[in-house]
């Protein structure tokens, strides 16, 4: 009576699947009865599928990273893919041009010369406000600096997420948004990312998306004060968004907690 | 009945056959497919022949390996398409050992750009046989049975709950689970392509969605076993290797 057929080829020997057999099943090269020979063993060898896993993801990165074009002398090239982009909000000088280009009569424009100094006072020195919550109820998260315990851990998690953080702490939101959502982490710190993303796009005033990230966070499970701010933007970005009767909902939750956040949603309660 | 052994590599076939494909071809969308397979099969190929000589010659960061398997390829696919490289007359043996002779000449290059010390090639060995595929592991025990019935549940269930997500979710989740993308590259991924925000927000929808899954099973999603990835492996995407790869 002999084992498994599976059993048999390994029982004593080093007969783990080699790179050119990983490639050919990744690439579904292998007719149906060596395929299940090679999937059969990949269950029960650790190594292996761990090995064939690193192959699949080597192939899947390379797919995302660009696509195979044809130059104009007829050779090719590798380009980048950019996703999806979000639409742009129209800049503060197209806002300016705007403005100037609705007065084009001489005689207007002379007498309009003050109302133009006026917008261009509006625009590029008072801060951005849109229409929804009032912006002095948002706050910045606390600075990666200034926790000695999370300067160590982001030290870890790769340079990627020390960028995203530094970008944040200059309240460069662009740069800070775009290094957050390319950030690769796992576990805690992805919490964590998604926390810095969520508040990063309650600043930019993008409420719905911020809301989504923030609400499947499981904030309790990050310590204070990042958890309790992270409920804090989440209460501004669902007011943002006019869901109001979920903004005051969460916001009578943060009147019962202790600390600043607690503090200030029940200094808002009161107003 | 015994299961039949594993035989020799076939992608060098496949590559002469998609080599022929591409001279016979007489306009871009027909050559497209066979270009982009051909593509993965060099990359992933030049990929291995580097690292095989990396563990000779010196290591060298990722990103440089990439760049060198990148650049290779291309110049072998062009060298394909022309014919200055007659691959449909070469042998298996032949093909292998041009492609590591690539990949070593690509890691040299780079080497010497550095200011490091090269080591002689062993004339004796065959290019494409460097350190017996470069792997020198010893042999796992196999583990007892109920261990593997338990991973056998667990991977099972994994994969049922996974089904229950939409087809775009359950890949982004995927992809980021067991190919370790991040938001970014899988936004960019040819099968995926939405903005890098969408991705985070069904990634995190379908965690959620996994773990109550599991937890109403009895699993606990974040300690997946061995065995776990090659089930979902072969529900999900075997099909998709199937497919002919196809420009976007």
């Amino acid at each position: 009576m002999t084992d498994s057929p599976t059993n048999d080829r390994l029982k004593g020997k080093d007969m783990h699947l080699t790179e050119d057999q990983c490639l050919d099943l990744l690439r579904n090269l292998m007719p149906e009865a060596e395929r299940e020979t090679a999937l059969s063993h990949l269950v029960v060898c650790a190594d292996c599928e761990e090995f064939f896993r690193e192959r699949f993801a080597e192939q899947e990165r390379l797919r995302a990273a660009g696509e195979l074009q044809r130059k104009a002398d007829g050779g090719l090239t590798f380009e980048s893919i950019e996703p999806p982009v979000e639409e742009e909000r129209p800049s503060l000088w197209d806002s300016v041009r705007r403005v100037i280009g609705s007065f084009r009569r001489p005689q207007v424009q002379i007498a309009s010369g003050l109302v133009v100094a006026a917008a261009i006072v509006v625009l590029l020195v008072l801060p951005r406000q849109p229409s929804g919550p009032d912006f002095a109820e948002l706050h910045w998260l606390p600075g990666h600096s200034e926790d000695l315990l999370f300067r160590t851990v982001l030290e870890a998690a790769g340079p990627d997420f020390k960028e995203a953080l530094e970008a944040y702490s200059r309240r460069d939101l662009n740069r800070a948004i775009d290094a957050l959502e390319r950030t690769n982490v796992t576990g805690i710190l992805d919490a964590i990312r998604l926390i810095y993303l969520g508040s990063a796009l309650t600043w930019d005033g993008q409420y719905e998306k911020a809301v989504e990230i923030l609400t499947e966070v499981s904030a309790p499970a990050i310590p204070d004060p990042w958890g309790s701010e992270a409920r804090w933007s989440l209460y501004v970005a669902l007011k943002g968004s006019d869901q109001v009767a979920s903004a005051d909902s969460l916001l009578r939750v943060l009147s019962e907690e202790p600390g600043e956040v607690g503090a200030r949603a029940r200094g808002t309660l009161e107003q | 009945m015994q299961s039949p052994e594993i035989g020799a590599p076939r992608w060098p076939s496949r590559l002469k056959e998609l080599a022929a494909e591409l001279r016979s071809s007489r306009n871009e969308p027909a050559r497209s497919g066979p270009l982009s397979e051909a593509w993965l099969l060099l990359t992933a190929s030049v990929s291995k022949y580097l690292r095989i000589h990396t563990t000779r010659l010196g290591k060298i960061p990722r990103e440089d390996m990439e760049d060198i398997v990148s650049q290779k390829s291309l110049e072998i696919l062009r060298q394909i398409e022309l014919g200055t490289w007659d691959i449909p007359n070469k042998s298996h043996s032949e093909i292998r050992g041009f492609l590591s002779m690539v990949a070593r000449n690509g890691l040299v290059d780079l080497l010497r750009m550095q200011g490091r010390r090269i080591e002689p090639a062993d004339e004796e060995t065959p290019e494409w046989d460097v350190a017996a595929e470069g792997r020198a592991r010893l042999v796992r025990k196999m583990d007892p049975p109920d261990t593997l019935a338990e991973r056998k549940e667990f991977a099972v269930a994994l994969r049922v709950c996974a089904e229950r997500l939409s087809p775009r979710a359950r890949l982004i989740w995927f992809f980021r689970v067991f190919a370790g993308l991040s938001s970014k590259e899988i936004a960019a991924h040819p099968e995926v392509r939405v903005k890098s925000s969408h991705v985070d927000v069904l990634l995190q929808r379908s965690r959620q969605a996994i773990r109550e899954c599991m937890s109403l099973k009895g699993h606990d999603p974040q300690d997946i076993p061995p065995g776990t990835f090659v089930e979902l492996w072969k529900a999900f995407r075997l099909d998709e290797s199937r497919l002919p790869e196809t420009s976007q």
